[in-house]
């Protein structure tokens, strides 16, 4: 039987994404570093009219903050190789319309220091960027920077209902 | 977005739209902007990009924020480094 290839070291295999959502705000715990998330979004209600005072791009930007949590997991195979080594990647969010059409992107970097195998991350959005009312997705790839090799981690859905005044 | 990485000089660029690079706007030692002639930014050079890491976001083809991301044990969290360099550099730019 031939020998089993190692794996490399930063490849996007060996990282996976657990889980995903938006939510207002959240707060950890710096004791326990426990993360607390309040008010959870999926769905968002907007008055009709406030669609019609879009601005020049057709995007109306409602102000209000909110955050994107994800939490990442370093997958480890010992038989292959440990923890040891410091793995970087790209994290790519893209906030993607009804229509399919992409209103924002994001991009920052994740880090895995040697030894840490679970990594959460908290981006922080000023506002909602939103064309037309229906289903939005926050599309999250990760892309190793070396390789340029991308998958896609998950999808947060966000519905966007128009509400008649 | 697109994103190229130099391992051995450890230097990432972001470029967010095309067109001719009129000037270079430096932040900090570590981060340059370069703009076109209208000061639109066309992309960020982030250098010692290993430590120094941070977030951009865009909307549509236009920086909207840039975003220092600090590691924490198990939670990273961005927090804001500069806004509001939406359209012109120098006038808008606030360091928080």
């Amino acid at each position: 039987m031939a020998a089993r290839k190692p794996a490399k070291k930063d490849s996007l295999s060996t990282v996976q994404c657990v889980w995903g959502l938006v939510c207002s705000l959240s707060s950890i715990d710096q004791q326990r570093n426990n993360i607390s998330l309040f008010n959870v979004l999926d769905q968002l209600n907007v008055p009709k009219k406030e669609f019609e005072k879009r601005g020049d791009e057709g995007v109306l930007i409602v102000p209000m903050q909110h955050e994107i949590v994800l939490v990442w997991r370093r997958v480890i195979n010992p038989a292959l190789y440990a923890d040891k080594d410091r793995m970087m990647f790209d994290i790519r969010i893209k906030v993607v319309d009804p229509r399919g059409e992409q209103t924002q992107e994001i991009l920052f970097p994740l880090v895995f220091e040697p030894g840490k195998r679970v990594m959460r991350t908290r981006v922080q959005n000023q506002s909602f960027h939103l064309s037309v009312p229906g289903e939005y997705s926050y599309v999250v790839t990760i892309e190793a920077t070396t390789t340029k090799e991308r998958k896609k981690a998950c999808e947060i859905p966000l519905f966007v209902s128009e509400l008649e005044s | 977005m697109k994103t190229s990485y130099d391992p051995v000089a450890d230097a990432k660029y972001v470029r967010i739209k095309t067109g001719k690079i009129a000037k270079t706007v430096e932040i900090f030692p570590w981060l340059l902007l370069d703009t076109n002639s209208k000061q639109e930014v066309l992309g960020v050079e982030i250098l010692n990009a290993s430590q120094n890491l941070v977030s951009v976001t865009t909307q549509g083809k236009r920086l909207r924020e840039i975003g220092l991301v600090s590691l924490e044990e198990h939670s990273s969290e961005s927090k804001p480094l500069l806004e509001g360099i939406e359209t012109t550099i120098g006038t808008q730019m606030q360091l928080t």
